[in-house]
């Protein structure tokens, strides 16, 4: 019999509740601020260097040096830079990219100090840059489009499709009294994912997308395997004499479950180590999401279920009155009716 | 299966394993005696922008030019002060862009009252209109990520990935404003006073048939009957599709033709190359004449950078990927011995399979991402979790007292249904995921990929493999690392 199944069984209403709020604070959050804007595809201040020369690598090396001062010297520290060529190779520019709140002031004394050692080094013709065509420029750009047309919409539609699928094949498997708790756990998985991010302020593009499927793919298997658990410990007939609640806590198998998640936790933060500059943002918003699936599947979804099954087979047992198992389920949702009250 | 039997094919399996492994991971090399280099298919991916890098542009309308054009100006009229003194008094400093005092520009308008040059309302109201359609145009290419920005107010920044197809040809030809119009080259023959383009022309698609790529061009009646007087007109030359004084597509004539069907078809290069024309000429129909007109970006204006947090991020992706990969080796060999052997050729098969597919699966882009590093975790991760699943149940026929042929046949039926659902509902989800566009559709195919060879490994490959390798075992038991319980009798 699983302790933590033990301990949370039976609080379905204070689950329900933690929920809720998790819910209704990223519905909120999410319609006052959307999600954050990652620093891809986010508003931007910019501060760029243009070579227009060829230039030797000591050259670049200079320019940047030079940015790095004066920026370090100004107090503001770059999100990351864009060093691009254009016209063949022939110019090449170094664009660094800051946050929007960046103070423009900063930016101008940067941006003047970067001219100044430039325009010095120009000058001197000992240094790699002598007689170089080099200009500087700070921009601030707003961004109006990141979302490809059709993108959300399509999501929605292939989620909407994906679960009633699941929920239709899941139906037929397991009957109605699995498939709709599993339909239910696999809306209220992917919704709290996405309530966490937003409430988390994750920066999210549109590749957000890639961690709600995992996550959703994830809850179903944590779902599948519980409710399969119960099925064998049905028909073996271990189920016999047992409530609702003694049934979820003994048969559903947590550790298990908890281990494939903490297993993919693993492998999540071993890519976040390694990608932290580029995905850190990401993969921490796949990690968030994978938290709330394992709170729906883990500890919400077995405590509702209990409930539900009390009452799924009082209804069986309705309709089956002289069936040994309608008799059998009436007599354990009787029992753990009793229990409850 | 006799011994003998079951070595031949492990080792042929291993073989067939290791060269799908090979074609997938193993480094570049040059080959000897040749100038061609082994490419492996992990170099082929198409990468999303945090490890490709990408491409941007800057879009500037008439009568607006950056602070870093204006410095360059300067600096070559520095040695005449009459000009360089014109040339200071035509600009205005606008943040990081500089826009004209002419007042054929209209772009800026002197104020009496505030002593100062505002910017006209007609180039506010035209600018915004231009910049939504540009971005509607990007948006409309389905790209995994890009960016459409208004760069101090009046200038635009374009910045799309690496591995968008035809990235140039869309940098440019979506600077294209301007009117929509038929020429031959010299004479412009429509639209005409008083005719609208919208009554002629309904809209460009792409349509491929037999590995070919055409533009098709739908018209109204009305259109129809136009496209038959001017080609007439011409009868033999070129009738050119423009926008503005651009060309963007051409037709050639020979006499009047009548459009089938009212649509018109023109073979393009490809499909990339289609779909970016088609969406330039659609923005020209639903934008008209704007009177803020873009300069046309050149292939000079078109700029390339390297992955913005560092290029090293690519190797430290597949390295990272590789460790995992490592640890799902190890691992169950070392809880599961012989049976974690047989898992380990599972994975090495599913590592093989699903980077080859990922590299070879379809000529359009299909982007690698750590999205991709994620769905293909959890595929391999559930093919694990359910052969381990599998293992637990032979393990409990065992403690029951049964043979270990028995209690692997006893089990691997037991496991069987759950592995199925879980299989079957992980598949259908990522295949009605690829309902979604850009980023979403890959990664669900992507995952598509992965849950079909996790079925495939957990339901079929792991359980062949266990069979032939205990085919070979001399102690059942100690395959499985299981204790035999000591016979009573005995």
């Amino acid at each position: 019999m699983s302790k933590l199944l033990n301990k949370t069984v039976g609080k379905w209403k204070i689950w329900s509740i933690v929920l809720g709020v998790v819910l209704l604070l990223g519905i909120v959050l999410g319609c006052a601020l959307g999600y954050q804007k990652t620093a891809t595809t986010g508003d931007m201040k910019t501060l760029t260097v243009r070579v227009e020369s060829y230039t030797t690598a000591d050259g670049e090396k200079e320019v940047r040096s030079i940015i790095d001062g004066a920026l370090k010297k100004a107090g503001i520290k770059e999100k990351y830079v864009a060093e691009g060529n254009a016209s063949g190779g022939k110019v090449r520019e170094f664009i660094f990219v800051f946050a929007k709140k960046t103070s423009d002031q900063k930016l101008s004394v940067a941006e003047q100090a970067v001219q100044e050692k430039i325009d010095a080094a120009k000058a001197n013709s000992e240094s790699n840059l002598f007689d170089a065509f080099i200009y500087v420029a700070v921009n601030d750009s707003h961004s109006i489009r990141t979302v490809a047309k059709g993108f959300v919409w399509r999501a929605i539609l292939g989620a909407s499709l994906a679960i009633v699928a699941s929920f239709v094949y899941v139906l037929f498997r397991y009957k109605w009294r699995v498939a709709v708790p599993f339909a239910v756990n696999s809306v209220l998985s992917l919704l709290s994912a996405m309530s966490l991010v937003v409430i988390c302020r994750i920066p999210a593009s549109q590749s957000v997308c890639g961690a709600y499927l995992v996550a959703l793919v994830f809850s179903m298997i944590c779902s599948l395997v519980s409710f399969a658990h119960i099925k064998e410990a049905e028909k073996a007939g271990e189920t016999q004499g047992k409530t609702a609640k003694e049934i979820v806590c003994e048969f559903v198998p947590v550790k298990g479950i908890l281990g494939f998640g903490a297993v993919l936790a693993g492998a999540i933060l071993i890519l976040a180590c390694f990608l932290m500059r580029s995905y850190g943002a990401f993969l921490f918003g796949t990690l968030v999401s994978l938290i709330g699936v394992a709170f729906v599947s883990v500890i919400w979804l077995p405590s509702v279920y209990a409930v539900w099954k009390n009452f799924a087979d009082k209804k069986f047992a309705k309709k089956n009155p002289f069936a040994y198992e309608g008799k059998q389920k009436k007599q354990n949702a009787d029992e753990g009716v009793k229990g409850e009250n | 299966m006799g011994k003998k039997k079951s070595v031949v094919l492990i080792t042929l399996i291993t073989i067939v394993i290791a060269v799908f492994c090979a074609i997938s991971a193993i480094p570049s090399f040059a080959l000897k005696n040749s100038v061609k280099i082994w490419t492996p298919a992990a170099a082929q991916y198409d990468l999303a922008t945090e490890f490709g890098g990408g491409y941007y542009t800057h879009y500037y309308p008439e009568g607006v030019i950056s602070k870093l054009e204006y410095d360059a100006v300067l600096e070559e009229k520095s040695g005449d002060p009459t000009a360089l003194e014109e040339y200071e008094k035509s600009y205005e400093r606008h943040g990081g862009i500089y826009l004209s005092t002419e007042e054929d520009d209209n772009v800026l308008r002197w104020n009496n009252q505030k002593n100062a040059y505002e910017i006209t309302d007609e180039f506010k109201a035209s600018f915004e209109e231009v910049s939504r359609s540009v971005a509607k145009s990007y948006a409309a290419m389905g790209y995994s990520a890009f960016r459409v920005s208004v760069q101090d107010d009046y200038s635009l920044f374009i910045e799309i990935p690496a591995s968008a197809k035809n990235a140039g040809t869309a940098l440019q030809y979506f600077s294209y404003t301007g009117e929509f119009n038929l020429t031959d080259g010299t004479t412009k023959y429509f639209p005409e006073e008083e005719e609208k383009v919208s009554s002629c022309f309904k809209g460009f698609s792409v349509k491929s048939s037999q590995g070919n790529s055409f533009i098709k061009i739908s018209l109204t009646k009305a259109g129809v009957k136009k496209v038959a007087e001017i080609t007439e007109t011409i009868s033999s030359g070129t009738l050119y599709f423009n926008i503005g004084d651009n060309s963007v597509l051409s037709l050639s004539v020979s006499g009047k033709v009548k459009a089938e069907d009212k649509a018109l078809y023109i073979s393009a290069a490809d499909s990339a190359t289609a779909s970016v024309l088609c969406t330039a000429l659609n923005s020209a129909l639903r934008l008209g004449d704007p009177s803020v007109q873009l300069k046309k970006a050149t292939s000079s204006d078109v700029g390339n950078y390297a992955p913005v947090f560092g290029k090293n991020q690519r190797t430290l992706f597949f390295v990272a990927v590789l460790l995992i990969l490592l640890v799902s080796l190890i691992v169950p060999i070392v809880l599961y011995k012989g049976y974690g052997v047989a898992m380990a050729f599972s994975t090495m098969l599913y590592f093989g399979v699903a980077a080859f597919c990922f590299a070879f699966i379809t000529e359009s882009v299909f982007e690698v991402s750590v999205a991709s590093a994620i769905v293909f975790v959890l595929g391999l991760f559930t093919h694990i979790f359910l052969s381990a699943r599998a293992f637990k149940a032979i393990k409990k026929e065992v403690a029951q007292g049964k043979t270990v042929e028995s209690s692997v046949k006893a089990g691997h039926k037991k496991s069987l249904l759950t592995a199925v659902d879980i299989c079957s509902v992980a598949f259908g989800v990522s295949a009605f995921f690829a309902v979604g566009s850009t980023a979403l559709k890959t990664v669900a195919i992507q995952a598509v990929i992965c849950f079909g060879l996790t079925a495939f490994a957990a339901l079929l490959f792991t359980r062949m493999m266990n069979y032939l390798l205990l085919s070979c075992a001399k102690d059942k038991y100690k395959f499985f690392r299981f204790v035999r319980e000591d016979d009573d009798d005995e």
